[in-house]
């Protein structure tokens, strides 16, 4: 017999396995203007995965434990399958995909050994390239809208806010 | 349930004392380090607890949940101290209304996130200026190939 624990959390790392599968095999035809939308499509549904895989293991039987306890390994899978994720896309997929610091590294890498002038590196990656990139996911994540050459937020909730909510917090704490 | 409020309870206890350490600190800066510190600290409490008492139902996920709160509050504690081109973008619309692209433009270049950045590159050793031209040096080129083989394994461009 599994314990319920091991098997939440064998459960969920093979939903987070799922996850980065999909990840790696869609997401090279994810246009950046679907891309916050599609990620956030994958997490809710690599979060719902485990407990049907629970589910499954509850009914062949897989180990002998109270309902409650079966309750709580979904939950656990769940949430660990979650936060793998999270820290995946916050960590790892997140700063490639948008960090300037990769971009310029990106950049300065493409011009071998002999570097890239100042110049050259303002004229492949500058305001402007980085306003255009985060204007398309922005407007593909319905956060904002384009009309008559203008750029409109009518997302005020959005999960940017939110991070910036939560950091507030956290730094007016860290401040008092 | 037992582990998981353990968890859980100590969690918020490392994030507990790295507020208060942070608020010891006399000079500016991101204090993570610090925080891993504390949170293997109290990893360490957490698994000699789960060891000594016998009534055992969730200790490894729970163990888990508690290394995966680590990286999530780093991520927000960064933010107390950074804001983001997207976030300059959504805050620039929302106290000043409709922009165009010229306007949402000299918004960005406001916080002059490239120079920032790059700036940030050379001081951690990433990057070396040499007269006018910007070189990658060895640990740069580490994560050139590191970057190189996201781009190849996951078929997306250069991000940005």
């Amino acid at each position: 017999m599994i314990s319920i624990d091991l098997l939440s959390v064998g459960i969920g790392l093979g939903s987070f396995g799922v996850f980065l599968i999909l990840q790696v095999i869609f997401f090279r035809w994810i246009k950046p203007e679907a891309l916050l939308k599609s990620l956030l499509l994958l997490v809710i549904g690599v979060s719902v995965l485990p407990i049907s895989l629970m589910l499954i293991c509850w009914k062949g039987k897989l180990s002998f434990a109270a309902p409650t306890t079966w309750m709580m390994g979904m939950m656990m899978a769940s949430l660990l399958s979650f936060l793998l994720s999270f820290v995946y896309i916050l960590c790892i997929f997140g700063p490639y995909e948008t960090s300037v610091r990769m971009r310029l590294v990106c950049e300065i890498a493409s011009c071998g050994k002999s570097g890239i002038t100042r110049q050259e590196l303002f004229k492949r990656y500058n305001s402007q390239v980085m306003a255009q990139l985060r204007l398309r996911r922005l407007i593909g994540s319905g956060d904002i809208i384009e009309k008559d050459g203008r750029y409109i937020l009518i997302k005020k909730q959005n999960v940017f806010f939110l991070f910036d909510a939560i950091a507030g917090l956290l730094k007016k704490w860290i401040n008092a | 349930m037992m582990d998981f409020c353990l968890a859980i309870g100590l969690f918020t206890m490392t994030v507990v004392v790295h507020i208060l350490f942070c608020r010891q600190q006399k000079t500016k800066g991101l204090q993570a380090k610090a925080f891993i510190f504390i949170a293997l600290f109290f990893l360490l409490i957490y698994i000699v607890i789960t060891v000594l008492f016998n009534q055992r139902s969730f200790e490894w996920s729970s163990g888990l949940l508690f290394v995966l709160l680590v990286p999530v509050y780093l991520c927000f504690y960064v933010l107390t101290q950074l804001t983001s081109p997207s976030k300059k973008i959504l805050q620039a619309l929302d106290l000043q209304g409709p922009l165009n692209d010229k306007q949402i433009v000299a918004a960005i270049e406001e916080e002059d996130f490239i120079n920032t950045r790059l700036h940030d590159l050379l001081i951690s050793g990433c990057v070396v200026a040499h007269q006018d031209a910007y070189a990658l040096t060895a640990s740069g080129d580490k994560i050139a190939w590191i970057l190189k083989a996201m781009q190849v394994t996951t078929g997306r461009g250069m991000g940005g």
